[in-house]
This record gives structure tokens, C-alpha cells and sequence, in this order.
């Protein structure tokens, strides 16, 4: 997956989401494979008490690999963060996931009521109450596994709440899935109930839940952009961060040299009308720098940036995705639009 | 990555997949159920209940394997299946003596079949028989020629059930290179052939002119002083007759399968002094001797129809297997009541002597008798022995699928001219289940879904979640398309 086919737009956040949902439902898919038709062909079946922790270790190991693949891809990182992470992520993941899976089934029957113990020991009961705990342990270490990483790499110390607890989310979202479909099916759509349907619906919320909590597409990879929507020089765009990515400011007006965008007087810019700035971090700014008309316009909002010589310094307000900003009034304005756009277009 | 680390990455994997993994097939206990998420145990015979090996089919290979009870046309029917949507389970049985050294080929009915799920019957199951068997049969009819048979009418009953058309062609019916023979016996104080002789002249009848002309030329008139000895007679039966020379020799150039029916309709009764109790003695002894019998038949081993007309002493009777003659399960209240009719209104003669019946069925092997004196039940009784037998049968049930969301044993009781059981564990996956078949509405089958089915569910899937990536960037571009944003 390349940022260039994420627009920034709300939905981008659900780019993990759907990339691991599916992954979900492709392991679904590959053990079934493997249980119904090749098992009995090289005569060797998965246990029943081996399925559980190898299904839900690899949905752990699957769902840290493919967020932090999708992280380092999406940054472009080199091949340790993009290749190695993952890998180291699927592993640890898996391996505690199986496990903390074997030692919750080995107790189960010790705390299981006395008329429920045989059922308890029993690995092929299919049951959220004797389940729960194993979709919980493959949501949490899927979190932590790939919070690990994500700390030591990228040192994301904050993502905590989003990886773990998002796992955690995640893992009871699948089991309650799971729950729901072998239990009470999907009438609405005239879908009995039914194990068969269960556990790829189970597996796919649980992907889905923990890309969409885990790692959301963040706004530092995308870069601020400012186009010329009209009048002579429409069409005209430029970056404003600087080809090494450090913050800058850019100046619109029609002065003749030295500014980054030149806009004929006529078109109604002021000598040097607005400034464009990024602070160093994903907040972009515009100052109105002269006292011709000059308005910034977004939904439900309009700013007067007119500069205001009483003022200590000029107004500022926030820019966000396709604000625009109208330099001039009547047939002489310029309209000037900013866009956030993956940095690889730089 | 050093070499140590690789030897202990792999090792490591191997232990994994040992633990993790079970063999599966041939030799190894455990068999996949095809098309589903399931794995069958080898059946597990309890062998000290009966003399009959409940063999179940596991497996195609175990199908294909047993060529004379099944045809190649019906391996499909043979092989184990589980639906879990449904509820439904398919698994097919077919007999062998005890220790498995030949096959038994019965005629079972539903009544002699018992099948449950998790020690529970099921909501519904079918028995479907297969390989419909021609075997020779040696059909011995013993007729209680005793006044009190006469006296009821019972007797122009016994020779109109035996003129009647039906039975007659199923005694005598010819099917490829099986031939079927009858013996006409009666009894009282001793055995006799119908039409006179001795035991040593005996003639299997094989066709049904001289069959219809001893019919209708006998069995006229009851004999005088003429007692019921029942236990002899059947002692008599299974060993004297069977073992005459003419007999044996018909049997084995046949191959033949004897059946002994019996039609009697009152006690085991030697003189005016025979009581309830005095007969315990006798039946034990008889009892021994049927043992025997039946211990050394072999595969052609003989059987027992046992019709009782008139009505049972003790209509609630319940024989238990393995249970054993005592005055009070004999006689109930009734030890020191005498049997003859001389002994007034409490005779016991009246009755038909149900315990010992059951005790004698027991011992020797064979259908549960049948208490009932009108010629229909008599005819259907000559037609329920000279029915086919089959090779191999197909049981089907359904439960409620809930049940079958853990491990569950299915178990098979066959209980008819011979006893036996045996149950199976299948176990199935919590986590992934095949796709669900489609249950019929006529029977309890159901039509497995082919695998690539699942290719249903991930494409959906798939496809909605590959529509999600794009509809996003798409409704993006054609927003500033329409607003006339897009880049140029």
C-alpha cells in the first residue's frame, strides 16, 4: 500500500482497518483449507486442543505484522521497519498468544462449575463463556506486541492506550462476532444461525476493530500544499514545507521578486498579502499581512484576515484540508486553496 | 542466523507440530469425516453385551476395503458424514460374529436397532438396509400340536398362515444360487415329523406341492394324552434335528441358515402335577444346552421365532440382558399354581408362559417373541423370518444442532437374532466449521456442499472490504471533480 492512494480525507483511517479485516478473513479461510481438505489427504489434522491457540496466535501474530507493515510502508521506512518489524511483531505475538491460550485451556476445567467441568475440559465446545479469555489474550498480545515495536522503532510511547487496549477492543468485538452468528445468525438478512459463517465474521471484525484502534494514517505524512484556484496564475502550487521537510513560511502577494507565490495585482493580492506557515508539527497556519480584503472560507465559517494596524500582529488562523483563502473583493480576487497531500508527492 | 539456532528454530517446530498435530487415518484411531471439520474415532465394541460385532464404517478406504458387504456403487453411502448446520449425521454399520471371523448378515428392523447421541436418542433417525443378501435358509417350523391349540382354534389358524400365498413363496423362494428348504415339525410329548416317521427320516421339503399336501393332510385332530414338553421340543429341535444327518447335510451343501419358528400357546407341561416352579429346573437345563448351541454355530447360526398365541402371564415382563431364571421372575406370584386345566380356573395353561419364551430367545438368539393368536400375526411371523437380510446399513439421525457443538459419541445398540454395540467419537472443530449442506425435506440426508463454496464467503468479504479502500480516494477525486478542484 503506497500514502499516494490515501487522500487525506476521514476514510483514510480505514485503510488498516480493511487491509487487516481481510487478512483476518483469509486466516479463516487457510485453516479451514487446511482442516477440510488437506489434513485428510496428508493425515495430519490440527488437534482440537491445538486450534484454538494456533487460529487466534496466528490472528494476533497476523494483526501486529500487518500493522506495523502497514506503518512502515506507509512511512516509507527502510527494510528493518518495514519487513523486520512486522516479522519480529508476528512472532512474539504469536508465541504468547498460544502460550497464555494453552494455560487458560489446561484451567479452565479447575474453575469451571462442577456440572460444567467435563464440558470445560472438552476442546471442541463451542462456547463464548470458555472462548472469551483466549480472543481477549490474542487481542491484547497483538496489541502489545506490536506497541513493543512501535516504542522501540518509532518511540511511540503515547500509543499505548491505541495498541493495547485497542487490541483488547478488538479481540472481545471478534468473540462477541462470533458469539452473535453461531448464536442468533443474521435474520435480517435470513441468515440462520451458524458456526460455519461465525468465525470468519468473528475473525474479520477482529481485524477490522484492531487496524482501525491500533494505528490510524497519521497526519505527519501527509505535507501542506498551496494552489492557485483562479485568475492568471490558477493551477499554480507549491509546497509549503521545504524539500527536506523542515517548516517554512510562504508569501503571497504581487511583489515582484523574492515571494514564493506571485500574484498580479490586478488579480487582487496586495503587495505582500497572506503568509502560509507550518509550526514544525502537522499544524499549518495563514496570516493576513495586508489590509486588502482577505478571507479565509470553510464550511459553516468565514475569517476576515484583514491586518489590523491598532493590532500588535497580524491575525492568523488554522488552515485545514481545502480551506480556501479569497485575496481581494468584487471582479479583482484571487482564490488560493491549501491541501494536505502525501509527502511523497513533494 | 548460526547454525545452533537454526537446529533449535527447527526442532522447536517439529515439537510444535507434535503437539499441536494428530495422525490421522489408516492404523492411526482416528479418521477425517470428509467434507467437514470433523475427526471419527475407531469404533469401540463392547463385546461382553452379545455375541455381535457392531462394525462402523470410518472411512472410503475402510469402504472400499470391505468389497463383500459393500458394492462400489454405494461407497458414496457408506462413508461417514456430519452436518453441523443441520444437525444431521450419516454413519453405516454392518455386523460380524463377536471375535470378527465372519459376517453376520441380519434382517434388522427399527425396533431391533437402538441409536443415540450423547447416551440421547435423537429427534429423528432412518435406517436405510443395503446389499440385499440372498442366503440359503432352513426354515424348521415346530407347531404346538397339543389339544388346547385345537380347542381355541389356534390350529385352523396355524394351517391357514401356512397355506396362505405369500408365505409360501417366501419359504420357497429361489434367488441366484440361494435355495430355501422347510421342515414341518409338531410337538407334544415328544418331536415328530409332519406326516409321520421318525427324526432320523427327516426331508427338507424344497418344493411346495408336498409342503401344501402335508399341510392340509395333517394337523386334523389333537392326540390323545398328549402334554406339551416345549423345552424338549426345543431342545430337541436345535440339537437332534439340526444334527440329522439328512438336515446336516442339506445345510451345508446349502450354506443354509436354519430358523426354527415356533408356535406354541401355553406352559411347558409334562403331568397334572406340574406347577409354576417345577419348570425352573427345566429351563435352566434347556437354557444351558441352547448356549451351547449357539456358542459353536459359528456364521450360520441358527435362530429362534418365537410366536406365543394367546395371552402372556405377565404382559410387563422385562427381560434384561444377561438376567437368569429365578422362581420369582418365572413365576411371580404364582409359584405353586398349577399349569394343567385340571387344576381349575387358576390354571396357568391358559397363558402363554411369556418369561420362558424370552429366557429361551435369549439363550439361543433370534427376534423377540410374539404375543398374539390371529393368523395375520402368525402369517406375518413366517414372513418376518423368510425375509432378506442385508449387508450393510445405513443410519441416519438428526439432533438439534446445538449438540453438536462439542465432542459427542454416537452409539449403536442392534439387538435382534443376535446382540451387540459399539459406539464412536466424533470430535469437531470449535473454530472452523465446513460449509453447511443442504438438508433434505423428504429424509435425513443432506447435500454436502462442495468446499470451493467458501470461496463465497472470502470473496464477499474480499470485496467488500477492496470497495472500502477505493471508495474513499473515489468519492474524494469526484467531489473536487464536480467542485472543479481537480488538478489539471
Amino acid at each position: 500500500m503506497n500514502i499516494t492512494l490515501l487522500p487525506y480525507t476521514w476514510t483514510r483511517h480505514f485503510a488498516p482497518a480493511l487491509v487487516a479485516g481481510s487478512l483476518g478473513c483469509l486466516i479463516w479461510w487457510l485453516f479451514l483449507l487446511y482442516d477440510v481438505q488437506i489434513a485428510p489427504l496428508v493425515g495430519l489434522a490440527i488437534r482440537a486442543e491445538g486450534e484454538g491457540p494456533l487460529v487466534l496466535g496466528t490472528m494476533a501474530g497476523a494483526m501486529a505484522a500487518v500493522s506495523l507493515g502497514l506503518e512502515g510502508k506507509l512511512r516509507r521506512e527502510g527494510l528493518i521497519a518495514a519487513v523486520g518489524l512486522p516479522i519480529a511483531g508476528f512472532l512474539v505475538a504469536w508465541l504468547l498468544t498460544v502460550i497464555t491460550l494453552i494455560g487458560v485451556q489446561a484451567a479452565l476445567p479447575f474453575v469451571a462449575s462442577k456440572a460444567m467441568t467435563v464440558r470445560a475440559a472438552d476442546p471442541a465446545f463451542v462456547s463464548l463463556r470458555y472462548r472469551l479469555l483466549g480472543w481477549l489474550a490474542a487481542g491484547f498480545w497483538a496489541g502489545a506486541a506490536s506497541y513493543a515495536a512501535r516504542a522501540f522503532w518509532y518511540r511511540a510511547w503515547f500509543a499505548f492506550f491505541e495498541n493495547i487496549i485497542g487490541g483488547v477492543a478488538a479481540g472481545a468485538i471478534g468473540a462477541a462476532t462470533y458469539h452473535l452468528m453461531y448464536t442468533y445468525g443474521f435474520p435480517p438478512l435470513g441468515i440462520a444461525r451458524d458456526l460455519y459463517l461465525a468465525t470468519p465474521l468473528g475473525l474479520t471484525m477482529f481485524g477490522y476493530t484492531f487496524g482501525l484502534l491500533a494505528w490510524g494514517v497519521p497526519d505527519e505524512l501527509y505535507g501542506g500544499w498551496v494552489r492557485v484556484l483562479s485568475g492568471p496564475r490558477a493551477g499554480y502550487r507549491i509546497p509549503i514545507l521545504r524539500p527536506d521537510g523542515t517548516s517554512a513560511e510562504r508569501f503571497i502577494g504581487h511583489y515582484p521578486r523574492g515571494l514564493d507565490v506571485n500574484v498580479p495585482a490586478e488579480a487582487g493580492a496586495a503587495e505582500l498579502h497572506v503568509s502560509l506557515l507550518n509550526d514544525g508539527s502537522t499544524r499549518y497556519a495563514v496570516r493576513g499581512l495586508s489590509q486588502a480584503p482577505t478571507t479565509v472560507s470553510r464550511m459553516l465559517e468565514s475569517v476576515d484576515l484583514r491586518y489590523d494596524p491598532a493590532r500588535p500582529a497580524p491575525l492568523e488562523t488554522d488552515l485545514h484540508m481545502e480551506d480556501r483563502v479569497t485575496l481581494g473583493t468584487g471582479a479583482q480576487t484571487t482564490d488560493i486553496e491549501f491541501l494536505l497531500l502525501p509527502k511523497e508527492d513533494a | 542466523m548460526s547454525a545452533l539456532r537454526r537446529l533449535w528454530l527447527a526442532a522447536g517446530a517439529l515439537i510444535g507440530i507434535g503437539v499441536a498435530c494428530q495422525p490421522i487415518g489408516e492404523g492411526k484411531g482416528w479418521f477425517p469425516v470428509e467434507g467437514s471439520s470433523f475427526v471419527v474415532s475407531e469404533p469401540r465394541a463392547d463385546t461382553d453385551k452379545g455375541d455381535l460385532y457392531v462394525s462402523m464404517f470410518t472411512s472410503r478406504q475402510q469402504c472400499k476395503d470391505e468389497a463383500d458387504v459393500v458394492d462400489g456403487a454405494d461407497i458414496d453411502l457408506c462413508i461417514p458424514q456430519v452436518d453441523r448446520g443441520s444437525g444431521r449425521l450419516r454413519l453405516g454399520i454392518f455386523l460380524q460374529n463377536k471375535d470378527k471371523t465372519g459376517r453376520r448378515f441380519l434382517r434388522l428392523t427399527n425396533e431391533q436397532v437402538t441409536i443415540t447421541h450423547d447416551a440421547q436418542p435423537p429427534y429423528k433417525w432412518e435406517m436405510i438396509p443395503h446389499g440385499s443378501k440372498s442366503a440359503s435358509q432352513l426354515y424348521i417350523i415346530l407347531i404346538d400340536d397339543t389339544f388346547s391349540v385345537y380347542k381355541t382354534g389356534g390350529m385352523e389358524k396355524i394351517k391357514s398362515a401356512l397355506q396362505n400365498k405369500k408365505v409360501e413363496e417366501a419359504f420357497f423362494r429361489k434367488e441366484g444360487s440361494a435355495r430355501s428348504g422347510v421342515l414341518l415339525l409338531r410337538f407334544n410329548n415328544e418331536v415328530f415329523p409332519l406326516g409321520g416317521g421318525t427324526l432320523k427320516d427327516l426331508e427338507v421339503l424344497e418344493k411346495p406341492g408336498p409342503y401344501e399336501e402335508l399341510i392340509a393332510n395333517n394337523l386334523l385332530k389333537p392326540e390323545a394324552n398328549a402334554w406339551s414338553h416345549t423345552y424338549e421340543a426345543i431342545g430337541t429341535t436345535f440339537t437332534t434335528v439340526l444334527e440329522s444327518p439328512k438336515v446336516q447335510k442339506w445345510i451345508t451343501v446349502n450354506n443354509a441358515i436354519p430358523k426354527v419358528i415356533l408356535l406354541t400357546d401355553g406352559y411347558n407341561n409334562h403331568e397334572k402335577a406340574d406347577a409354576c416352579k417345577t419348570n425352573l429346573d427345566r429351563l435352566t437345563d434347556l437354557l444351558k444346552t441352547l448356549k451351547q448351541v449357539r456358542e459353536k454355530g459359528g456364521e450360520k447360526k441358527p435362530s429362534l421365532y418365537a410366536l406365543g398365541m394367546g395371552e402372556p402371564i405377565f404382559p410387563n415382563f422385562d427381560f434384561r440382558i444377561n438376567m437368569k431364571p429365578t422362581v420369582e421372575n418365572l413365576c411371580g406370584d404364582y409359584p405353586d399354581q398349577g399349569i394343567d386345566s385340571s387344576w381349575g380356573e387358576g390354571a396357568l395353561e391358559r397363558f402363554v408362559d411369556n418369561p420362558s419364551l424370552e429366557f429361551i430367545v435369549d439363550a439361543i438368539g433370534g427376534e423377540k417373541p410374539v404375543f398374539n393368536s390371529s393368523e395375520d400375526a402368525i402369517a406375518e411371523m413366517f414372513l418376518k423370518a423368510a425375509s432378506k437380510t442385508y449387508s450393510w446399513y445405513e443410519l441416519r439421525y438428526e439432533v438439534d444442532p446445538l449438540h453438536m457443538r462439542h465432542s459427542f459419541e454416537t452409539r449403536v445398540i442392534v439387538d435382534a437374532a443376535a446382540r451387540g454395540e459399539s459406539t464412536v467419537t466424533f470430535v469437531g472443530s470449535p473454530w472452523v466449521d465446513a460449509p453447511s449442506g443442504a438438508p433434505s425435506k423428504e429424509d435425513l440426508t443432506f447435500l454436502r456442499s462442495p468446499f470451493l463454496r467458501s470461496l463465497a464467503v472470502v470473496g464477499t468479504l474480499l470485496g467488500l472490504m477492496v470497495t472500502g479502500l477505493y471508495v474513499g480516494p473515489a468519492l474524494f477525486n469526484a467531489r473536487r471533480a464536480l467542485l472543479r478542484r481537480a488538478r489539471k
